[in-house]
C-alpha cells in the first residue's frame, strides 16, 4: 500500500515562516510520499519560495509539487521551480517521476493546468486570438500531461494539477468561475491515459471528493476544502489493507 | 457625509481586484459584500499579517466606507484524514 500526504494552496508569504514545519513533525510517520498542488507562493515571488523551501527542509520523505497561478503572478515561475528544485522538491510540468516506497512504485505525473470550464458549457479555441490562446494553453498542457502519464511505470499512477480536472469538486464554488477554475481537456486527458487518482487544489470554496467521467478518483486537495494541514491517501496495496 | 458616488456593483469589482493585485495581499477568495456605507470582508487568509493588510487595501480603493474585516486567519488541524482508496 502506497501512503500518499496531499494539501495544495499554501500560498506562502514571506511572513509565513513558522507556519507549516511544526504541523509537519510527524509527516515521515504517516505518509510516503508528500505532494503539494499548487500555488506554493502568494505572489510567484523568489523569497516566498525560499521560505517555503527552509520550511519543507529537512522532512524526510520524498516531497512532489506542481505550480498554480500564484506562482506565475510575478512572472518569475522558473526561479520558484528553481528555488524549490533546489531544496530537493520535485518539480512536475507535463513531466513525471516514479518513487519507490515500502508499499510499492508509484508514479506521478504533473501540470498547472489551466481554464476553459467543462464539456457542455465551456470555452472554445474560436474567434479572438486571445480566445484561442486561452484555450490552446489548457490544450498544450492537457496533452503534455497525457504524454507524461502514458510514460509512468509503477504499481499505482497518480496525477497532480492545479486547476481543476472535473467539475466535481468545484461544488460551493460559484458557477459563473467555473470556466476559471479549471477544464474538462484536464479530465480527458487522465481518463484516456488512465491513473488511480488525481489531486488537485485551486478551488478553495470547493469540494473535496470528486470522480471523472471515467471512474478515477478525483481529490480537490486545497486548505480550505481539506480543513487539515494534509490529507493522507492510501491504494494500491492489498484490498483488506487500509490507512 | 452622503454615500460615496461609486455605483456599489463597480466598487466590489474595484475591491476585489486591488486584494488580488495589491503586492499586500494578493487574496483572489475574499468576498465582499457592500451595506450602506459598510463594507463586510468574508473568507480565509493565510496570516495575520495579510488579514491586516486586507483592511488597508480596502480603505484605500474604498474611502469613507466603514471596513468590517471578518476574514478568518487559516488554521487547519495537524492530524490528517485518512482515506483509503479502493
Ligand atoms: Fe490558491
Ligand atoms: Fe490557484
Amino acid at each position: 500500500m502506497i501512503r500518499l500526504a496531499a494539501s495544495a494552496d499554501v500560498h506562502f508569504g514571506t511572513e509565513s515562516a513558522g507556519t507549516l514545519r511544526p504541523q509537519l513533525t510527524d509527516l515521515p510517520e504517516r505518509a510516503d510520499v508528500y505532494v503539494l498542488c499548487g500555488d506554493l507562493t502568494r505572489s510567484g515571488d523568489a523569497n516566498e519560495a525560499s521560505i517555503l523551501a527552509e520550511e519543507l527542509a529537512g522532512i524526510e520523505i520524498p516531497i512532489v509539487a506542481v505550480l498554480g497561478n500564484h506562482d506565475y503572478h510575478s512572472g518569475q515561475e522558473d526561479v520558484v521551480r528553481k528555488v524549490m528544485e533546489e531544496s530537493g522538491v520535485t518539480v512536475l510540468e507535463g513531466e513525471a517521476t516514479t518513487i519507490t516506497t515500502a508499499g510499492g512504485r508509484v508514479g506521478i505525473a504533473g501540470t498547472k493546468g489551466f481554464g476553459g470550464g467543462f464539456a457542455g458549457a465551456c470555452a472554445t479555441e474560436f474567434g479572438e486570438g486571445e480566445m484561442k490562446s486561452f484555450i490552446g494553453h489548457t490544450k498544450m498542457l492537457s496533452a503534455k500531461l497525457e504524454d507524461a502519464i502514458n510514460s509512468l511505470n509503477g504499481d499505482a499512477r497518480v496525477v497532480l494539477t492545479h486547476y481543476a480536472p472535473v467539475k466535481g469538486t468545484l461544488v460551493g464554488e460559484k458557477l459563473e468561475i467555473y470556466p476559471f477554475l479549471g477544464s474538462y481537456l484536464l479530465g480527458e486527458a487522465v481518463d484516456r491515459a488512465g491513473a488511480d487518482l488525481v489531486l488537485h487544489g485551486h478551488a478553495h470554496a470547493g469540494t473535496e471528493k470528486g470522480v471523472t467521467p471515467g471512474g478515477i478518483h478525483v481529490r480537490n486537495v486545497a486548505l480550505p476544502v481539506i480543513k487539515h494541514v494534509y490529507n493522507v491517501y492510501c491504494f494500491g496495496g492489498d484490498a483488506l489493507d487500509s490507512c | 457625509m452622503d454615500a460615496p458616488a461609486e455605483p456599489k456593483h463597480y466598487l466590489v469589482g474595484h475591491i476585489r481586484e486591488a486584494l488580488a493585485q495589491d503586492a499586500r495581499v494578493n487574496e483572489l477568495t475574499i468576498q465582499v459584500t457592500i451595506a450602506g456605507e459598510k463594507i463586510f470582508l468574508t473568507g480565509n487568509v493565510a496570516t495575520a499579517e495579510r488579514r491586516d493588510a486586507i483592511t488597508e487595501v480596502v480603505g484605500e480603493v474604498a474611502p469613507g466606507y466603514n471596513v468590517h474585516n471578518e476574514t478568518t486567519v487559516q488554521a487547519y488541524e495537524a492530524a490528517p484524514d485518512a482515506e483509503t482508496l479502493s
